[in-house]
């Protein structure tokens, strides 16, 4: 299968590898939805682009209507976007006990990295319960986590 | 005073300054949407452009702008700085622009890095690999939080290989800007293609870096651009982006392709501008990492592990590691159709070593990574040089559009990889005076990949020439034009290389008497290279299908390079064409080169 992909690659396409978007793979919500309505491919562009640019810039600043504007709430969004894009490097490093992709999830939730880092070890097993998880089950029970121990609540602020 | 009177007494630098943020190009803008201009004539006419711009922003102008119908001043914040630092306009104006101050917050940008992603393993092609930016937060503790800006063509994905490249290379896509959180770029490039991220940190001012930042603001607002695969891709258009604040343009070398190379070379032509490098190893660099700290008996175990999906075979943390690192490749490399199995094998690994105790947790991986773009040798070629053939001397001369052969000094590019494309040879006769086209080759690509247990990658050849008859003493300017396509296997390590390949090669001539020839063909290399140098050894055998045994064909082809400095190499190549099952040589010929790189 690798041959084949990198032969044909190798022989035509990829040696014209252009950096292409990848499709527009967003969930279909988002701010380049509601700006470009019609299907054309120039709109879809747009509409990858604009959910690229919205999604994560403006629309993770906008924080959370109706919530508690709590740390841990306001970047609720910031924390699923990443769990979302990010869950098979924070489950190895999770239970490795350190990397990038857990002390960014610390910084996310306005943790201090080494206790969370390490709360995060020890609970492997109730965060990551099954191997197939959606993002917001993880962040529920990253959360839970930090609630349930008051050390890592006080350091996130939580208190 | 008019716009026009107060664009002639502004300094040269910023005359540029403001041709850069329009992306003219001498005689119009490389930006094909009118609505990007507020002037009818804007497009091609920067002065007009200017006029128009200072009368709307002056005159108090409502007029919605762009993509998010903006005013004009929070549509185009580059182009008021522009006005502003010229005094073309009143400095004491405050913008009001709510939608560009979070977008500026969130990015909130203090440096940045050009990142360079290196060609796709086995794939010598892509070395018209990918470039994109990181803009550094401001504090930023955590380089996956920052953001990346990218510059792509948007395909359609419905079409096939060939529309792609057609479109590809004649610009049938519109190219696009876009800005992300650096780690979905990171998982693009990083973990889904297998590539490793080179990262340039350059050395520029906070107010160069929100220059650039608010430009990419008012291109995202209506610009895009017909996409050229060959020239204006994504590298050049970065670096139209980086010239923008920029006091020197960065190097564009005037030929018909640019290269991502070309612009991390470029980035080292001007004096400190390269700050620092950082690297992020792919994961199958991490993987090899992982491997070869184990023994062969421990690598086994790992892999018997990885099959049986049984990982009470493992006995330390080491091989514990490994597999995890193997695994994570795994799910890189199949998405979403890594196994349920691995999945769980994966999962169970991972609780076993989090509720481990004794673990001693270690930082990331450390990987030993040389191969930094800049230090790769330039694309083009010219050899000059002289020899013998067949006993009589020969000067030697040749040309190289591009870009890498097999014998060349690999450093910054992939291990014994091939992309040669446009290369031409030819060789006088003093003795009789005459000119005669050696070789031309249209395209040459070969990837001698070392198979490991845990990656297993056919190597392969292919490529398109045409080449002269060693053999035929008698007809010196005869030529036939040869297609070949070849698989193999290698073993070795990036030092050193051998490979077996099996394949066909399609001969045509009107030597011939049927004009085409078809062949059955093998061919062995072994390679090793030193710091400065490599040798190459080459085996190949030609069986012409229609009288197998008698029409044999054997080449010999011996090399050595040596590496003066990144762009001057001495080569010398030693070429026998054997006849016939008893092998008889059928010529010879020898060359000593100087090779130029620029």
């Amino acid at each position: 299968m690798n041959l084949c992909k990198n032969l044909l690659i190798g022989l035509t396409l990829s040696l014209l590898s252009l950096g292409t978007f990848a499709g527009d793979s967003s969930s279909g919500c988002g701010l380049g939805w509601a700006v470009f309505k019609d299907t054309s491919l120039v709109s879809s562009a747009l509409r990858a682009t604009t959910n690229a640019f919205f999604l994560n810039t403006i629309a993770m600043t906008s924080g959370t209507s109706g919530c508690a504007k709590h740390s841990i709430v306001k970047n609720d969004k910031k924390s699923l976007h990443f769990m979302d894009a990010n869950k098979h490097q924070l489950m190895t490093e999770m239970a490795l006990g350190n990397g990038e992709y857990v002390s960014a999830l610390s910084q996310l939730m306005g943790c201090e990295e080494v206790a969370f880092t390490q709360n995060m070890r020890e609970n492997f097993q109730n965060v990551f319960v099954r191997e197939d998880m959606p993002a917001r089950e993880l962040v529920n029970r990253v959360q839970m986590q930090i609630i349930s121990n008051k050390e890592l609540a006080a350091s996130c602020g939580l208190i | 005073m008019q716009a026009a009177s107060l664009y002639t007494g502004l300094p040269q630098k910023e005359k540029n300054r403001w041709q850069k943020l329009l992306h003219f190009d001498g005689e119009r803008s490389r930006i094909d949407e009118r609505a990007f201009f507020v002037d009818p004539n804007g497009l091609t006419d920067p002065l007009k452009e200017l006029e128009k711009f200072v009368e709307l922003y002056t005159s108090g102008s409502t007029k919605k702008w762009g993509r998010l119908n903006l005013s004009l001043a929070c549509a185009y914040p580059a182009r008021v700085k522009f006005l502003k630092d010229n005094n073309l306009v009143k400095n004491n104006q405050k913008e009001d622009c709510p939608d560009f101050n979070n977008w500026l917050t969130e990015v909130n940008p203090e440096g940045l890095s050009v990142i360079f992603s290196t060609a796709y393993p086995n794939n010598p092609g892509s070395m018209f690999g990918h470039t994109f930016l990181r803009f550094h937060k401001k504090d930023g503790k955590n380089d996956l939080l920052d953001y990346g800006a990218n510059y792509a063509a948007f395909t359609n994905e419905a079409d096939i290989g060939i529309v792609y490249a057609f479109k590809g290379i004649f610009g049938g896509y519109r190219g696009y800007f876009d800005l992300a959180p650096y780690y979905l770029k990171v998982n693009e490039y990083n973990h889904g293609e297998n590539r490793d991220l080179i990262e340039y940190e350059l050395n520029l001012r906070p107010e160069q870096v929100s220059n650039i930042l608010m430009h990419l603001w008012e291109l995202y607002q209506g610009a895009s651009f017909d996409y050229f695969f060959t020239y204006e891709n994504c590298s050049f258009h970065l670096a139209e982006l980086l010239n923008v604040a920029l006091d020197e343009p960065l190097f564009a070398p005037k030929r018909w392709y640019y290269l991502p190379a070309d612009l991390i070379h470029a980035l080292y032509k001007q004096e400190n501008l390269v700050k620092s490098i950082k690297d992020r190893p792919s994961q199958m660099r991490k993987v090899n990492s992982q491997m070869s700290q184990l023994s062969g008996e421990q690598q086994h175990l790992v892999m018997k592990s990885f099959k049986k999906k049984d990982i009470s075979l493992l006995k330390n943390m080491a091989e514990e590691k490994a597999l995890i690192a193997l695994l994570n490749l795994e799910k890189y490399e199949e998405k979403e159709k890594f196994s349920t199995e691995n999945k769980k094998l994966l999962r169970d690994l991972l609780e076993k070593v989090a509720g481990d105790k004794n673990w001693v947790k270690t930082q990331e991986i450390v990987v030993p990574f040389k191969n930094r773009p800049h230090l790769a040798h330039d694309s083009q070629k010219i050899s000059l040089g002289g020899g013998k053939l067949d006993g009589s001397e020969v000067l030697n001369f040749s040309y190289q559009s591009g870009y890498h052969d097999l014998i060349a000094r690999d450093l910054g590019l992939e291990s014994f990889s091939q992309f040669k494309f446009i290369t031409g040879d030819i060789m006088y006769r003093p003795n009789d005076k005459k000119i005669q086209l050696n070789e031309f080759t249209f395209i040459d690509v070969a990837s001698l990949h070392p198979w490991r247990a845990y990656n297993h990658q056919l190597s392969w050849k292919a490529g398109l020439r045409v080449e002269s008859f060693l053999e035929r003493s008698d007809c010196r300017n005869c030529l036939r034009t040869l297609a070949e396509g070849k698989l193999g296997l290698s073993v070795g390590n990036k030092n050193l290389i051998t490979s077996l390949f099996f394949g066909v090669v399609e001969e045509f001539s009107s030597q011939y008497k049927d004009k085409l020839k078809h062949h059955l063909a093998y061919e062995g290399i072994f390679g090793v290279k030193f710091k400065k140098m490599k040798l190459l050894a080459s085996m190949e055998g030609r069986h012409d299908l229609s009288h197998i045994k008698k029409r044999t064909r054997h080449f010999l082809n011996l090399g050595g390079n040596y590496s003066l400095k990144r762009n001057y190499e001495i080569r010398l190549l030693s070429r026998y064409v054997y006849q016939g099952t008893s092998l008889e040589l059928g010529g010879q010929s020898h060359s000593l080169n100087l090779g130029y790189y620029f």
